[in-house]
């Protein structure tokens, strides 16, 4: 990438692997992620099921348009998986972005991960929704 | 669609290589097989976001040794060193001993830095350096908020103290990594190799706490991590066998499992009389918290023994099977209490268990088998089976303190409405596990030379534990055809057909009505989809110094059961490229390619019910296609799908002249991207795109106003231009100049300079990271001395 830091041999080697999709590491695609992201490994009291199953189901490790390479922009993303009452269901539209004085929280930042920031894991005894 | 990106990419960047790696390339490229050092001074001009312009690299004025490459030899040892961006923060140096054929070592020095913002900006006024994770504001601030615990707070003040009062910090981070290793070839049969790795992060990251809906607080949370792995393996090769034995081990430390932060909207902890202090929770109580807790990742520990055996058939087959075990424990450190809020101190119940007790086994088996038997036949097989087992007992939890406010009972809200406690129906965490079991078939035909035909089949059954779907079976199915090793003429094709299925069940629906979630949700990573995907890739040398090449590749993921959740997702993409090798010290490339990404997802806005009009499982299925006026969440008229399309062009030029009069080399690349993602809005059915929907389409918020039912779009342009000129005033002696350009513009709703502006709202404090432009120009002069 740009700084030279890192490089496809980084992650993938081209003469094969034990691992899927010849990641050079671990094995599993999850198991290579955390090789270098060690903090994600957890095991967690609370998980979130999808970063444990597979960091891809968010995450595009070769590179998106949005904030930390997530494959759709929150809370869009957020809201492929999460229908339930009240704001995980709410049209977040311009008029959430478009009051000056009071645009919603649940959109702009980082949206839902600005409040449910453990999103990959929580060791907080009240952590199930991952906020704390 | 990001997965089927994935796989594009990969394959697009191994056929592309040649060609992208000149443009890749970031001014003056240090010569391999040369010592030589390149010193200099450097210095930039930049309007705009300057951190986003280093982000993982230092750019600092000043004088540079940016390279250093030697290669020298003694005896029967080779030795070679390297260095890069000496003294500054993204330093890197690798030095390298081998002895051939007997023993190889090498020793790796790498920081990277990561710099995301110089304006943040944060009423905590502490020093971070003492302690980290503890983030408090000035009492005497406080004390304006709130002078005591019977007076109100007074929220409005805070953007009025926060103008005056806050500091502004970086918001960065680093790694630096050290890596050293040996592989020792002890005798002409066995090779050991270890490699041992120390990384150590440092810095803060943006962090959010809440104490509510819409009490909103962003801390620059701590980062001190240090991660120790071991690498090490022995391979015994004699004749057709080769035996290989390995043990990994890694072990991960942050020195910060918590955070504690003030609430900047309230400095007293309030608790109403309502709810009896002590032992025990009979009832929800409300309150306010002035201080929370949040945890922080965990430490934790990995390592794994494995093995691996090959053998050598008649004729050119091999058959090989890896085995592999590990354990992933935390560090046993103690479950920090519910909440940190001293006012409910009193009223806390004893947890289920003091520690995490975290620990899950993975074990993984690989066997495969390939062969060409003759020149017209390859085939492999493979079957691979990995089993992550998630030994974590579960935790029963029976009182939450929601966001430190307030203890009370720990219980789930359905869908119905009705709030279930913990006595009836205790919340316990879900451990998550998953066994997957993988069959790759592949079959390839080569009738005549440069030309191969292929067939193959994928099984991916996977089974998890707590999952809406617990066992789903991908079946994939592929064509290829491909004509390689002819230098005119190279084209690659792939067509597959993947089909998933997994049923939740009605247990499984019922439960998710249980914890407020719709039962027509499919968790997109886990439901039914038909997938299909074509890939074509080919190049053709139209001339013997001009190679044109092009791709193609579009696909769509259908998820045919999702009542809601993603249901479908497609992606195009078209590449054209162009390289030209004019004269032998000649070479230009360019290339154009498009992307087009588009995805739906379709929710339900509703509000749930409340007593006395309660709603149960079976009524909800009996309502929820049709229109209700009294229970929003069985009402289908307010069903809606965010229609999201991502659109990138990128341009890419380069080229160089060396030697000229034997005297300039001439280098340049150009990179444009444009991009810009779309998200609309759509009330009712989707034709095609929605499962058949009985209620007809409604109007939801602003959805009525078309141009208020979207988002405004979000563009990313960036544009970089590098040019560099080396001027060789002797063959040993050169002097030359390099000039970067890089140009960035952005618009996004949620993360612009606009959309971020007030750091504090009413009732959010936040850092104020986002996204801004820039316009940065570098300038380096420079000296090569080789050597």
């Amino acid at each position: 990438v740009r700084e030279q830091k890192m490089e496809c041999s980084s992650c993938h080697n081209v003469h094969g692997s034990t691992n899927v999709r010849l990641l050079r590491k671990g094995d599993s695609i999850a198991e290579l992620c955390t090789s270098c992201h060690a903090e994600k490994r957890g095991p967690y009291l609370w998980e979130h099921a999808p970063s444990r199953d597979g960091c891809v189901t968010c995450h595009d490790p070769h590179g998106s348009s949005n904030e930390r390479m997530l494959v759709a922009k929150p809370p869009l993303l957020c809201q492929r998986c999460h229908v339930a009452t009240r704001h995980p269901s709410t049209i977040y539209d311009q008029q959430a972005i478009g009051s000056a004085s009071a645009p919603s929280v649940r959109i702009y930042a980082r949206s839902c991960v600005t409040c449910h920031s453990a999103i990959h894991g929580s060791n907080h005894p009240s952590g199930q929704r991952f906020i704390r | 669609m990001k997965t089927l990106k994935c796989l594009f990419t990969v394959t697009l960047a191994l056929l592309l290589a040649p060609q992208a790696a000149s443009a890749q390339t970031i001014g003056w490229t240090v010569p391999t097989g040369t010592n030589i050092v390149d010193v200099g001074a450097r210095g930039t001009s930049i309007s705009g976001d300057s951190a986003r312009y280093e982000r993982y690299r230092d750019l600092g004025d000043g004088l540079f040794l940016e390279a250093l490459r030697w290669d020298g030899q003694r005896n029967d040892w080779l030795f070679s060193v390297k260095g890069d961006h000496t003294f500054y923060k993204d330093q890197r140096y690798v030095l390298r001993a081998d002895r051939p054929g007997r023993v190889k070592g090498w020793f790796v020095w790498d920081q990277i830095p990561m710099l995301m913002s110089r304006t943040t900006q944060t009423l905590f006024g502490q020093d971070f350096t003492t302690e980290p994770n503890v983030f408090t504001i000035d009492p005497a601030i406080r004390a304006q908020v709130q002078p005591n615990a019977s007076a109100s707070p007074n929220t409005a003040i805070v953007p009025t103290l926060f103008d005056a009062n806050a500091i502004t910090f970086d918001t960065s981070g680093r790694r630096h990594t050290m890596q050293s290793g040996l592989e020792y070839i002890a005798t002409s049969d066995l090779t050991v190799r270890g490699v041992y790795q120390y990384t150590n992060r440092e810095g803060v990251i943006p962090y959010g706490g809440s104490y509510g809906h819409s009490i909103l607080v962003e801390f620059p949370a701590p980062i001190s991590h240090v991660t120790n792995d071991f690498d090490t393996s022995a391979e015994w090769s004699r004749g057709k066998l080769l035996v290989r034995g390995g043990y990994t081990g890694s072990w991960f430390t942050n020195d910060n499992t918590t955070a504690t932060f003030d609430n900047p909207f309230r400095t007293f902890d309030q608790l109403p009389s309502s709810c009896t202090p002590a032992p025990g929770i009979s009832a929800q109580c409300s309150g306010n918290a002035a201080i929370g807790r949040s945890s922080l990742p965990p430490s934790n520990s990995f390592f794994t023994l494995n093995a691996l055996a090959s053998y050598q058939l008649a004729p050119r087959s091999r058959l090989s099977f890896y085995i592999s075990g590990g354990t992933l424990k935390d560090a046993g450190d103690p479950i920090m209490s519910n909440t940190v809020n001293p006012l409910n101190q009193g009223v806390l119940t004893a947890l289920d268990r003091t520690t995490v007790e975290g620990e899950a086994k993975t074990f993984s088996t690989n066997l495969s088998f390939v062969s060409r038997p003759n020149r017209y036949v390859d085939v492999s097989a493979r079957f691979r089976t990995y089993d992550y087992d998630n030994r974590t007992p579960e935790f029963a939890l029976t009182q939450r303190v929601s966001y430190d406010n307030a203890p009370g009972v720990a219980s789930m809200s359905t869908l119905g409405g009705v709030s279930v406690p913990y006595t009836t129906d205790p919340i316990h965490t879900e451990p998550f596990g998953v066994d997957r079991n993988t069959l790759d078939l592949d079959f390839r035909f080569t009738p005549r030379a440069m030309m191969v035909a292929g067939v193959g089949y994928s099984r991916l059954g996977e089974s998890r534990t707590h999952r809406l779907i617990e066992d789903t079976t991908d079946h994939v199915f592929r064509l290829t055809f491909d004509t390689v090793g002819n230098q005119w003429f190279t084209l690659r094709t792939k067509y597959e057909h993947a089909d998933r299925s997994g049923e939740a069940t009605e247990e499984a629906m019922e439960a998710l009505f249980g914890i407020g979630e719709h039962p027509g949700i499919r968790h997109f990573d886990i439901a039914p989809r038909n997938r299909d995907r074509i890939t074509i890739l080919g190049s053709t040398m139209v001339r013997a110094d001009t190679s044109l090449w092009a791709s193609v590749a579009f696909g769509k993921d259908d998820f045919t059961e999702s009542e809601f959740g993603l249901r479908d997702n497609s992606h195009k993409i078209f590449t054209l490229g162009a390289d030209m090798t004019p004269r032998d010290n000649v070479n230009i490339g360019a290339s154009y390619s498009y992307e087009h990404y588009n995805a739906l997802a379709r929710s339900r806005q509703a509000n749930p019910p409340s007593s006395p009009n309660l709603l149960t499982y079976e009524q909800y299925l009996a309502q929820s296609q049709g229109s209700s006026s009294t229970f929003q969440v069985a009402d289908a008229t307010r069903n809606w799908a965010s229609d999201g399309t991502d659109r990138a062009h990128s341009i890419i030029l380069f080229g160089e002249v060396l030697n000229i009069k034997s005297k300039v080399d001439l280098h340049f690349t150009y990179d444009m991207n444009r991009a810009e993602a779309a998200y609309n809005y759509i009330t009712g059915p989707v034709t095609d795109r929605t499962l058949p929907d009985e209620a007809p389409p409604t109007t939801l918020t602003n959805c009525d106003v078309p141009d208020n039912c979207k988002l405004p779009l979000v563009t990313n342009d960036f544009d970089r231009f590098t040019t560099d000129l080396t001027y060789w005033l002797k063959p040993k002696i050169g002097i030359g100049g390099s000039y970067w350009h890089e140009r960035y513009r952005v618009t996004d709703w949620a993360l612009d300079a606009e959309a971020t502006s007030r750091e504090v709202l009413s009732q959010a404090m936040i850092l104020g990271y986002n996204y801004r432009p820039y316009t940065a120009d570098t300038f380096f002069v420079r000296l090569l001395l080789k050597f």
